[in-house]
């Protein structure tokens, strides 16, 4: 059993991945860091979501009549948006319609504009009513905009696009070399994943550390950078130039084939389907309650209806059923991709759930966020590890301070955008330009500290007040600022509200133990273990 | 640290890994869409190949970081990547 989970490779070879698992790290470990960290919270972004918005709508809009509204303001918007209309859920829980035609763009993209309602389903009340295009439609919602904000850093770490998605799929590239160097170059994976020497020298218990941590997350780094990679230069270049090959450059046409939407030309009218009695029908099929529909050609004849149901009885992924847009009637349960299941559809509808980790609902994402936790752990002492053994090279001091910027700076920004948030609204600003603002206030100020300090031991302590405090801070600016109370949202059904404040208070008090801890150790200990090594102690 | 850096730049293995591993990676990606079976719905030649890009390019990267002899790496890299750069050039030329 050990023999066989042992990789042994010529010394030649061994020494070569050494160097390799090293230097990837160090040339762009924190960046990968950073993406790795953003991930970790990003996989909470519905919770966020409903934490950072509080009042919630309890009930679905799928679950309640909606075709009345649809087709009352089908009525009343421009026909040349009616090309297609969606139905979604809004950030506050509403119904979201959006009804809109589809214009080229002079970078060859395709574009949404038309009209987005945002309704109460209940009462018909609207909310919002905006003629504009998709991607403004999502920029510039103020309600969502902490949850929006935290994936996208973590998918395109605020570069413009497509450079920010470039450099997460290098990233990602990077993070599969280290996780294939590293199943590697640890010969005896099974008996790495049990060993902790506790009482020899501080350096061996370290890489102990490292490669128990690094062992046991070794599978998921693999599937977190398998999958991410190919989300990051699918996005990128990867659709594009394979619409550049196959089908001429015209990227519209390869999506409507791939996931099997024709463009409806049809200019004849027809009636529409009764979308209560078509959503019935799929939440019967699914077992549970759609969460997105497309109507393609309101009104027209051969119109069609697409709906889609998220993950449900032990099902890994969604399903999606196509129904007749005139009479309502049942077609048939689409895959993923293509008229037909295949492999490629197989492989695709696999990538979200294997990245997300929310198969399974909160217990799958609290396992795929404290994988993601444990990852950075493993980048941090690593860092810790090469950094020790050249504490004596002062060459190495910028990656000291860059390590405690990074490890530090990253939460302390998340941390300030997410009180930013909450704040913005109070001072007369918009929740979606203060988030980025702060975050980025925030990091560059994290950063020039730690450029200017010249005690880094003084710095990581001080760097870990901050983050205690602003953890503190956060569930108490919530409430000031008009938040809903714990009770409130519980009877709501909104577990994230208390379940997000507790655990930023337990970070808190966590932290400060931590901090007491290393501050005891540094007195004590000629060789602390904090997130900066800073050399105090002797080589091995 | 720049003397390294300069003979890294110079160094044959450090194109084949980097800038030339991932070209080729991306090459033979484009290529698969012209080549690799359509299956039963006819997608898997544009799917397939993107999603497992990332398993080609570690592929070729360890390949080009690994092998001993530059030789046959560079035979590798031409047997991989010159026809699929025909096929490529053939589509848009027809």
């Amino acid at each position: 059993m050990l023999r066989a989970l042992s990789v042994q490779l010529p010394q030649r070879e061994t020494k070569a991945l050494v160097a390799l698992h090293g230097w990837s790290a160090v040339l762009l470990g924190l960046l990968l860091y950073a993406v790795v960290i953003t991930g970790a919270v990003a996989v909470f972004a519905e919770e966020i979501r409903h934490w950072s918005v509080g009042n919630v709508a309890s009930q679905s809009p799928f679950i309640q009549p909606l075709d009345r509204w649809v087709r009352q303001h089908a009525g009343n918007v421009d026909p040349a948006h009616l090309e297609e209309v969606t139905l979604s859920t809004s950030s506050s829980g509403h119904l979201n319609i959006f009804y809109h035609s589809h214009i080229d763009q002079p970078d060859g993209t395709i574009e949404e504009y038309g009209d987005a309602v945002e309704l109460v389903v209940a009462t018909g009340e609207v909310l919002s009513h905006r003629v504009t295009t998709a991607t403004e439609l999502r920029e510039q919602e103020n309600a969502g905009a902490l949850a929006r904000f935290i994936v996208s850093i973590h998918t395109e770490l605020h570069l413009p696009r497509p450079w920010g998605l470039m450099l997460t799929g290098i990233l990602g590239l990077v993070l599969l070399v280290s996780a294939i160097s590293g199943f590697l170059i640890h010969g005896h994976l099974l008996k790495e994943a049990f060993t902790l020497r506790r009482d020899r020298n501080p350096l061996l218990t370290r890489r102990d550390v490292h490669s128990l941590a690094g062992t046991w997350g070794l599978p998921f780094a693999f599937v977190l950078a398998f999958t991410g990679s190919f989300f990051s230069f699918a996005g990128a270049f990867g659709i594009p130039a394979m619409a550049m090959v196959a089908f001429g450059g015209d990227q519209e046409t390869m999506i409507r084939t791939l996931i099997d939407q024709p463009t409806i030309e049809s200019k004849t009218p027809g009636p529409a389907a009764n979308l209560d009695a078509v959503i019935a029908d799929a939440t019967r099929r699914a077992g549970v309650a759609p969460v997105f529909a497309s109507v393609s050609g309101w009104g027209v004849d051969a119109s069609r209806i697409t709906v889609f149901a998220p993950a449900s009885d032990n099902r890994l992924t969604g399903r999606q059923f196509s129904y007749d847009g005139n009479s309502g009637e049942f077609q048939r349960e689409k895959p993923a991709l293509g008229k037909v299941p295949s492999a490629g559809a197989t492989a695709v509808s696999l990538m979200a759930p294997l990245h997300f980790g929310n198969f399974a609902g909160i217990l799958s994402k609290l396992v795929w966020g404290a994988l993601a936790f444990a990852l950075c752990y493993v980048v941090i002492t690593g860092f810790t590890l090469w950094l020790k053994r050249r504490e004596h090279e002062p060459g190495w001091v910028w990656l000291r301070r860059g390590l405690l910027a990074f490890g530090h700076g990253i939460p302390i920004a998340m941390l300030s955008c997410a009180l930013a948030y909450f704040l913005a609204p109070i001072l007369g600003g918009n929740a979606f330009s203060a988030v980025p603002a702060s975050f980025v206030a925030a990091a560059l100020l994290v950063l020039g500290w730690s450029a200017l300090t010249r005690d880094l031991d003084a710095l990581n302590s001080k760097l870990l007040v901050v983050t205690i405090i602003l953890c503190g801070l956060l569930p108490a600016t919530r409430l000031m600022t008009g938040g809903i109370g714990w009770l409130d949202a519980l009877w709501q059904g909104n577990l994230a509200v208390p379940m997000l404040d507790a655990v930023f208070l337990l970070c808190a008090v966590f932290l400060a133990i931590q901090r007491r801890g290393v501050s005891a150790t540094a007195n004590n200990d000629p060789e602390p273990l904090t997130l900066a090594t800073t050399g105090t102690g002797q080589q091995p | 640290m720049s003397s390294n850096l300069l003979s890294n730049l110079l160094n044959a293995r450090f194109w084949l890994c980097g800038p030339l591993g991932f070209l080729l990676a991306v090459v033979v990606m484009l290529g698969m869409a012209l080549w690799f079976p359509g299956g039963a719905a006819d997608i898997d030649n544009i799917v397939l190949p993107l999603v497992l890009f990332p398993a080609l390019w570690a592929g070729i990267f360890f390949f080009a970081y690994l092998e001993p002899r530059l030789k046959r790496i560079w035979c590798v890299f031409a047997l991989l990547g010159i026809p699929n750069t025909a096929l490529i050039a053939a589509q848009f030329w027809s």
